[in-house]
């Protein structure tokens, strides 16, 4: 079942939320039995969105709001946005003008990865999440947050040690396959999620061919790039992603009881995971960058950056700096997540690949 | 057309100044920071720390027409050619040793806020890790309207960090009675400025918008000191001697505009060179974020956590529901035909919005605007016939509606 049958068919038996980056708590959601769900983009063209946004937009945060202005995400009663970078900001201003959604939510993010931070962000979930237990009439229960963290916590051990298995050359499966089902995880039920685990075939082709690379980007959830990247015969054993590398690391402390203690926590957890280049200091995610290159034993990385993704365009240079220092190879990519120079980026992996491969 | 006020000529040596006072404490080792225009330059001028503000060095670069040279450095260091231009321009003038006032010197410490945009922040992050700098970043997560309850606690503890943080990377210390009689010259001359804003109300309006685009300098670097106040009063002076002798840039004013965003900084010409079509901007929203709207008479009997709101609840910190306010607003107080809006591709939380907003004001209040994409600082692509062409038109269309 795709993306878009699934939830059009969970949204009948319940309340589905979306969101637009992975700084969102979904911790509150399940507290509040309303099913949260990552937005991926989809490769639609941008005719409703040009009307709304101009064109210097980044093109995933544009087709976000194509996907809603052609009433594709029918099925999600709320939509949040938090601060993350300029080009959602601008999105999220037109879809909460124009009622996108039935309900769209704002959380006013801290940008810095501070402990000064938790404070803050914890009143600041506690309102937000209040408000949107009253629309639901329903209410936000301290112990149902507790039990949530654990459960979105075994969520994270789940897709880390997927990632493990990948490392530890147990899960053998092509790049396409692995992301299909990490990004899953983002809109399938926790118990369907499992099942889909439970089906892996392990011995379909031992795909552990190939170059081993890193990809690192802000959000890449287009799986006809990770298609080519099987293609030309590297093997994604690893990444710097949002909804990656990035969605797992740290967890959620799991004591307390009120919700202040528990959202102080939650709060905690997300100012100090590893950062994306949008948070102030970001320095951490160089270092996680490098550590799964090592760690992977992988022969380079594919930097893969959005068009008009200004921290991104920012952040490279330092990337670029610190990868030459370290003598790991990387290629920079520009596109937008509907692979528009599909060919010239599969020039020039491919010529990345020669690259590698003589260096092997 | 172009009718140039005398206070230009004292500002230029306001700017020279300003920027020889710059060079003289780098020179003698003597702490400055480099700012944002967020960050309030009063504090730190009350901690004997120079402010400059890197954006408007860049505008300064944009002026000259220099920004693609020094972006081109940039790029070659890997910074890719659609972040803003004031960036590219800054870091490719510290990359290069080269810029409009020769060689810029390395800061002691960086300060900024993220309550314009998200450009500044990785920006100041590019500068600390060329240039070694410490950088404190006073965080302001953005508001719907303005800043309030826990949200304006935090700002106000953020401000009190962030003079820790001067003190221990500078060694300077918070001088209060210093600081106070500052804030005090520095709420003067907002009340002035927001005098000069409205002087401009006046049919027919006294100045055009090239003009107080360039007298926003004292505005933004020299806030509570006392030259900015000497010269804030010389040009509402000189506004209320054109208002009484009837001396107007476009005497036979026929159509009042809007500017939206900032300015072209590398043609300012442009809103003179309108002026024969009978149209003048009145106003724009940009000198706004300076005035008592967004930057604030700051309370004295509590300065820090009055800083702590205007910072929190500045002009690109606030979403669409504030800037439609604040262009209804306008639209009345200085009877507005229609909006031009500067779509900045530099410039994402100013220009995102505009679409929808030119709706609401079609839709709300049957204003027209007209949107024109172009780019603040870098000439690049800038095709000006076809810009004025457009405007023209513009006007044109207006006085047919107008019935003139
Ligand atoms: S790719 Fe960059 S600009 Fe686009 S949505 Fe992600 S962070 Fe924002
Ligand atoms: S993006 Fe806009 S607010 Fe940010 S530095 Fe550039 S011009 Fe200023």
């Amino acid at each position: 079942m795709t993306y878009y049958s699934y939830l059009r068919e969970l949204a009948e038996k319940e309340i589905i939320a979306g969101y637009t980056d992975t700084y969102f708590p979904e911790e509150y959601l399940y507290a509040l039995s309303i099913h949260p769900v990552r937005i991926m983009s989809d490769e639609d063209e941008p005719h409703l969105a040009d009307a709304y946004i101009q064109g210097f937009c980044c093109p995933y945060a544009k087709n976000l709001l194509e996907q809603a202005l052609k009433n594709k995400l029918s099925f999600l009663s709320a939509v949040f946005f938090t601060r993350y970078c300029d080009s959602l900001r601008g999105v999220y201003e037109v879809w909460k003008t124009e009622k996108l959604s039935p309900y769209v939510g704002y959380i006013r993010y801290s940008q810095v990865t501070k402990d000064t931070a938790v404070e803050y962000l914890k009143e600041e979930f506690i309102h937000v999440f209040s408000d949107l237990a009253r629309h639901f009439d329903r209410t936000l229960r301290p112990e149902l947050l507790k039990e949530a963290i654990k459960v979105v916590n075994n969520k994270r051990k789940l897709i880390e040690n997927l990632y493990k298995a990948r490392k530890e050359g147990v899960l053998n499966i092509k790049s396409r396959d692995f992301y299909s089902i990490i990004f899953s995880s983002t809109y399938l039920k926790i118990n369907d999620f499992l099942d889909r685990i439970s089906k892996i075939n392990l011995t379909a082709g031992n795909e552990r061919k190939g170059i081993r690379v890193v990809l690192s980007a802000t959000e890449m959830d287009n799986l006809r790039f990770f298609d080519l990247i099987d293609q030309i015969g590297f093997y994604l054993i690893s990444d710097d992603l949002a909804s990656g590398t990035r969605y797992f690391k740290d967890l959620v402390e799991e004591g307390g009881e009120s919700l202040s203690e528990l959202s102080a926590n939650i709060a905690r957890r997300y100012i100090k995971k590893p950062p994306c280049s949008v948070k102030e200091p970001s320095d951490r995610r160089i270092e996680e960058l490098i550590y799964e290159v090592r760690s992977s034993e992988a022969k380079g990385v594919i930097f893969f950056r959005t068009s008009f993704c200004d921290s991104e365009g920012l952040e490279y240079p330092f990337i670029k700096e610190r990868l030459e220092k370290e003598k790991i190879p990387h290629i920079y990519i520009e596109s937008d997540h509907r692979l528009s120079n599909y060919q010239q980026i599969k020039t020039r992996l491919e010529a990345f690949y020669e690259q590698l491969g003589e260096n092997i | 057309m172009g009718k140039r006020l005398k206070a230009t000529e004292s500002l230029k040596t306001l700017i020279k100044n300003y920027y020889d006072d710059f060079f003289k404490w780098s020179q003698e080792g003597k702490p400055v920071a480099w700012l944002n225009v967020g960050v309030p330059c009063e504090i730190f001028y009350a901690m004997d720390v120079f402010p400059f503000y890197p954006e408007n060095y860049g505008a300064m670069c944009g002026a000259q027409k220099i920004t693609p040279e020094l972006s081109r450095i940039a790029e070659y260091k890997g910074f890719t050619s659609d972040i803003c231009s004031y960036a590219r321009a800054n870091i490719g003038s510290i990359l290069s040793k080269k810029g409009p006032v020769g060689e810029l010197p390395c800061p002691t410490i960086q300060v900024e806020t993220t309550n314009s945009c998200i450009m500044i922040m990785t920006w100041w992050r590019s500068v600390e890790r060329i240039c070694g700098s410490p950088t404190f970043t006073i965080d302001a997560p953005q508001v719907m309207l303005e800043s309030d309850s826990y949200h304006l606690d935090y700002m106000e503890k953020e401000l009190l960090r962030m003079i820790d943080f001067i003190s221990e990377k500078t060694g300077k210390s918070f001088n209060e009675e210093k600081f106070r009689e500052i804030v005090s010259i520095s709420n003067e001359g907002k009340r002035l400025w927001a005098e000069i804003l409205e002087l401009r109300a006046h049919k027919p309006c006294p100045m055009n918008a090239g003009d107080i685009f360039t007298h926003m300098f004292p505005m933004v670097s020299l806030r509570g000191t006392k030259q900015y106040i000497s010269h804030l009063k010389f040009l509402r002076d000189e506004l209320k001697e054109r208002i009484e002798n009837k001396d107007f840039p476009v005497p036979d004013e026929k159509v009042r505009l809007l500017w939206d965003n900032l300015p072209i900084w590398f043609d300012l010409r442009l809103f003179d060179e309108l002026e024969k079509y009978d149209a003048i901007f009145v106003i724009d929203t940009y000198t706004q974020a300076w005035g008592p709207r967004f930057m604030g008479i700051v309370d004295e009997s509590n300065p820090i956590r009055s800083f702590g709101y205007y910072v929190g609840s500045g002009f690109l910190n606030v979403q669409i529901e504030r800037r439609w306010q604040l262009l209804e607003e306008l639209i009345s107080q200085y009877s507005v035909d229609g909006l031009v809006m500067h779509s900045d591709r530099s410039c994402k939380p100013y220009s995102l919005v505009q679409p929808e907003l030119a709706r609401m004001a079609k839709e709300r209040l049957n204003i027209p605007s007209i949107i024109i994409e172009s780019d603040h600082n870098d000439q690049s692509g800038y095709d000006r016939d076809l810009v004025i062409g457009r405007i023209k038109d513009f006007i044109d269309s207006i006085k047919v509606r107008k019935g003139l």
